[in-house]
């Protein structure tokens, strides 16, 4: 029987092709596309495998001496885990690099040659008046109530350390910092010339106030306010300026000078606490 | 048209593509020749009308089963199809015999068929990522510069070598 032969034309083709199309493309569930793929992979699966092995190994070294495939993979494992941990390590040491940089800075000005000194993080913002922080230092590190705490800054300048508060509480791993803000606080200043020397105590309102420093002293807006030479810190160290004097209401002979902290609490990252340098409370 | 060894031919070639091509990958693993798109030229630009269409369908049917985009098939049956059969028209004007021409095609109708494919695609589907340069550009590069280099050997193996009265020339169209 003579085979009969099937004519289509050109654009009959093309319709059924592109209807196919179509079909494939909106009508046939997604699942049987991918039965048609799985049943595509399980007939070429042999080839198939043999093409990923051959560009795998074509894409990874080749194992030398005469470890298996499976050691080799467990080889490689181990590899990336150190890789990690090596990077990890380089973070950690970039980081401590970067402190004793501060730290050095901090050392090279007079007076602080000999300061023992402990770095700290600050690990929280306690209230939302910003008057306490919380830092990563505790008695295990000799850290002790009273100790006074320095702002680490970047700058040069006389303005980047400076005194923000005290070490009002210690636990073994972490203290609490008194603001010099905080009501309550109470330390010996020198405002302007060093041997103006007054009591500041912390207002809780962001601010603090001076008071016994008599009226004699010529006190102007803008002066520096400088905390007393401690044991351990035989240097003033910054902490505040004067942002106005008036004449104490209560006591006409002394002046009420407000004083306004220079460091921005938000912005503090890292502080030292000043550690032989201990004040009784 | 020897469609058994066609039949051969795609399915050596799909395989190739999904397993080994990756070795040939440049830089990024999709950027690698399509070996499916120089089947689709040659064969568009080489056979008679009726078979162009066919091979051009049948050829988009094999590159969305093994490398659907977006996991959907039906983008490059309407792709392939639709720039193979207009191949075949342009090749009545261009000789696609000659090496350069042949891979220009090559970039020009993968290029063209990637862009197409991926905006069919995302009528069905809107999620999944799809880098459209190395589909679009250096994918149909790669496979147009490849491309010229295995047209003798396929058309050995399809004998369709022979066919060419005028290598270098205008192909005088398909016989009726």
């Amino acid at each position: 029987m003579r085979r009969k032969k099937i004519n289509l034309s050109r654009g009959m083709l093309f319709t059924w092709g592109t209807l196919l199309g179509l079909v494939f493309l909106f009508a046939v569930p997604q699942r049987v596309c991918n039965r048609l793929q799985l049943t595509y992979a399980g007939v070429f699966r042999w080839p198939l495998a043999m093409g990923r092995s051959a560009t795998l190994a074509a894409r990874h070294p080749v194992p030398t001496g005469s470890a298996s495939s499976k050691e080799y993979e467990q080889l490689l494992s181990n590899h990336r885990q150190l890789q990690n941990k090596m990077a990890n390590l380089q973070a950690a040491l970039q980081d401590v690099q970067q402190r004793n940089e501060q730290l050095a800075k901090l050392r090279g000005k007079p007076g602080w040659e000999n300061v023992e000194l402990r770095q700290a993080r600050i690990i929280a913002m306690p209230d939302a008046a910003q008057t306490q922080l919380f830092i990563n230092r505790g008695s295990e590190d000799n850290v002790a109530k009273g100790q006074l705490v320095v702002s680490l800054g970047d700058r040069d300048e006389i303005e980047g350390s400076c005194v923000i508060g005290t070490v009002s509480d210690v636990a073994a791993g972490t203290a609490k910092i008194h603001l010099i803000t905080d009501q309550g606080s109470r330390i010996f200043v020198s405002v302007g010339n060093v041997n103006v020397r007054g009591i500041m105590e912390g207002r809780g309102d962001g601010t603090a106030r001076i008071t016994m420093i008599n009226r004699e002293h010529a006190i102007s807006k803008g002066d520096p306010v400088y905390t007393e030479k401690q044991a351990g810190l035989d240097v003033p160290v910054i902490t505040a300026r004067v942002t106005s004097c008036e004449v104490d209401r209560e006591n006409p002979f002394f002046w009420d000078i407000r004083v306004k902290p220079i460091y921005d609490v938000a912005a503090l990252s890292e502080v030292v606490v000043v550690a032989s340098a201990s004040r009784p409370q | 048209m020897r469609w058994i060894r066609f039949a051969v031919l795609v399915l050596l070639a799909s395989v190739l593509q999904a397993g080994l091509m990756g070795m040939l990958s440049l830089g990024r693993p999709d950027i690698k020749p399509n070996l499916l798109l120089i089947l689709l030229v040659f064969f568009a630009s080489r056979c008679n009308a009726t078979d162009a269409v066919i091979t051009s369908f049948a050829i988009g049917f094999i590159a969305d089963l093994v490398n659907p985009i977006r996991n959907v098939m039906g983008p490059r049956i309407l792709s392939y199809g639709l720039f193979g059969t207009l191949l075949f028209d342009v090749q009545r004007v261009f000789s696609l015999r000659r090496p350069l021409y042949q891979g220009v095609a090559i970039f020009v109708v993968g290029s063209l068929t990637a862009l197409v494919s991926y905006l069919l695609a995302s009528l069905r589907t809107d999620g999944g990522q799809t880098n459209l340069l190395a589909q679009c550009l250096w994918q149909p590069l790669y496979s147009g510069i490849l491309g010229p280099l295995l047209s003798l050997p396929v058309g050995w193996w399809m004998h369709m070598n022979k066919n060419s009265r005028h290598p270098y020339g205008r192909w005088p169209g398909p016989r009726r």
